[in-house]
């Protein structure tokens, strides 16, 4: 069994685990059964986080070493991203909706830096779908993944500074006051989901390895037909 | 009880969408080895 | 040539050229003041409420409209042009500056001309005082918006949607332009301290500056 199937299967088991940890351990007594929604949305927003730090690092690795895996690496990341970040923050709105009777938080700084997160992987991944050269694909994303990581940290602090000018306090809460089995819950969680993502990243390189391996082989079609060898014509 | 299906149906819409990419990945694999 | 003889000649020629064929103030203004006039109409707003709402869609407009000078077409070059570039021996960074000065400059006075439309169009309240500090957030965000168009429109160069791809690079991304120069005036208009809002802006024309010159490299390698 290959290191991917096995790093999926046990994957699968964790979050198994993260799930019956989230619908065993008690309720917040205000939000009732909502409050389990945080065991998904914390870890997959952390995971998003995450995994946009691993696109940007990409990035910068790229622009130094120029080695393919390096490309791959941020693109792999970027896509689990995207996946991370529209369920992250779907969760977010449910829960939202459902505990306060908003879906969006304007006070929550990480909400609008995610969501912008949010749209600077999709404009990474449409440069990418735009650009048909391997080579220049790699280094105009590893560009737009640099300057990124440069920006999104003044996005945070410039939403930081507008909601604690206008004294809209968060109406999430941080979690920081949770009882100790909610907590266990929600680290389980973390712990399982954060593999999940290893797993998938691992799999999604696979893919992309596989699919350079069979791009690399059709550098020239004349590659195909090889002169025969004088040891191996035997009936001569 | 409805809290407990919509906190259910979302953790499940989540995953499907986990799994959904995942089976996706599988497919792709499983046409560059062809 | 020296660094900054090079950063001027570019910028020079940049708004030659989009003198004899720019679309900036043909195109680009106009729509962005048509857009002034539908925000009150589609929202069917009373007057006070325009007027509130000045400053707010002014910023909006002139930042997503605005970022279309970046991306303006006399600033795609051929890969004639930039073969030029390397052959004359141009530093990829005074390219990078020279356009973002040239950007700046058409940015400024899109701005300008914006904002008094949004003055006679809104009438909105504007406190004592605003003028230097309105002016200095309409430099510093046009220098940032330049910045950050201009690194897009670099990594989009020559592709089929280039326009709309770059766009959806810049928007995100422009957030901290959007806030600290909208944040200035609002900060006036209660007495509150401006400083941060400036000092917000500085630091991401500065990021900005600092990111552009430092791929300038591969920037002119991406866009071939």
């Amino acid at each position: 069994m290959n290191r991917t199937r096995m790093l999926l299967g046990t994957a699968a088991l964790a979050v198994g685990v993260g799930l019956w940890f989230a619908f065993t351990s008690p309720v917040d007594r205000l939000q009732g059964e909502f409050s389990r929604i945080v065991n998904i949305h914390a870890p997959f927003l952390w995971v998003a986080f995450l995994a946009f730090g691993v696109t940007a690092l990409a990035s910068i690795m790229w622009l130094v070493k120029k080695t393919p895996r390096w490309d791959r690496l941020g693109e792999a990341s970027a896509e689990l991203g995207v996946v991370f970040t529209v369920t992250g923050l779907f969760t977010g709105m449910v829960w939202g909706q459902a505990v306060w009777g908003r879906a969006w938080d304007w006070g929550d700084a990480r909400l609008a830096t995610t969501a912008v997160m949010l749209f600077v992987y999709l404009g990474y991944l449409a440069l990418r779908g735009a650009t048909p050269d391997p080579e220049m694909r790699a280094r105009r994303s590893a560009i737009l993944g640099t300057v990124a990581v440069v920006q999104v940290p003044l996005v945070y602090f410039s939403v930081y500074m507008f909601r604690t000018l206008h004294q809209t306090p968060s109406i999430r809460p941080d979690g920081a006051s949770m009882p100790r089995e909610m907590l266990i819950a929600l680290l389980v969680n973390f712990l399982a989901i954060t593999y999940l993502y290893v797993a998938l990243l691992s799999a999604r390189l696979e893919v992309a390895r596989a699919e350079a391996g069979v791009a690399g082989n059709a550098d020239l079609a004349g590659d195909a037909v090889k002169p025969p060898r004088l040891a191996e014509v035997e009936d001569v | 009880m409805s809290d407990l299906l919509i906190v259910v149906g979302t953790f499940a819409l989540c995953y499907a969408v986990i799994v959904g990419y995942a089976a996706r990945l599988h497919l792709r694999r499983r046409r560059v080895k062809d | 040539m020296s660094f900054w003889g090079q950063v001027v000649e570019i910028a020079r020629v940049d708004l030659r050229i989009e003198r004899r064929m720019g679309d900036v103030l043909r195109i680009v203004l106009p729509f962005a003041v048509v857009a002034l006039l539908v925000f009150p109409l589609a929202l069917g707003v009373d007057l006070s409420a325009v007027s509130r709402l000045g400053p707010a869609v002014f910023w909006a407009i002139g930042i997503l409209f605005g970022m279309q000078i970046a991306l303006r077409h006399s600033a795609d070059d051929r890969p004639e042009r930039r073969d030029m570039y390397s052959l004359l021996g141009v530093d990829p960074s005074a390219r990078f500056v020279g356009r973002c000065m040239s950007g700046s400059v058409l940015m400024v006075v899109f701005l300008l001309v914006l904002l008094v439309a949004t003055i006679v169009l809104y009438s909105p309240d504007l406190p004592d005082g605003w003028l230097l500090p309105v002016m200095a957030g309409l430099l510093l965000t046009a220098v940032g918006l330049t910045e950050l168009g201009t690194l897009a429109g670099e990594v989009t160069a020559g592709l089929r949607n280039r326009t709309s791809l770059a766009s959806l690079i810049v928007a995100p991304l422009a957030l901290p332009l959007v806030i600290g120069a909208s944040q200035t005036l609002e900060s006036l208009a209660r007495d509150a301290g401006i400083l941060r809002w400036l000092i917000l802006l500085v630091a991401t024309d500065l990021a900005l500056a600092v990111a552009g010159v430092a791929l300038a490299r591969p920037l002119e390698e991406a866009s071939r």
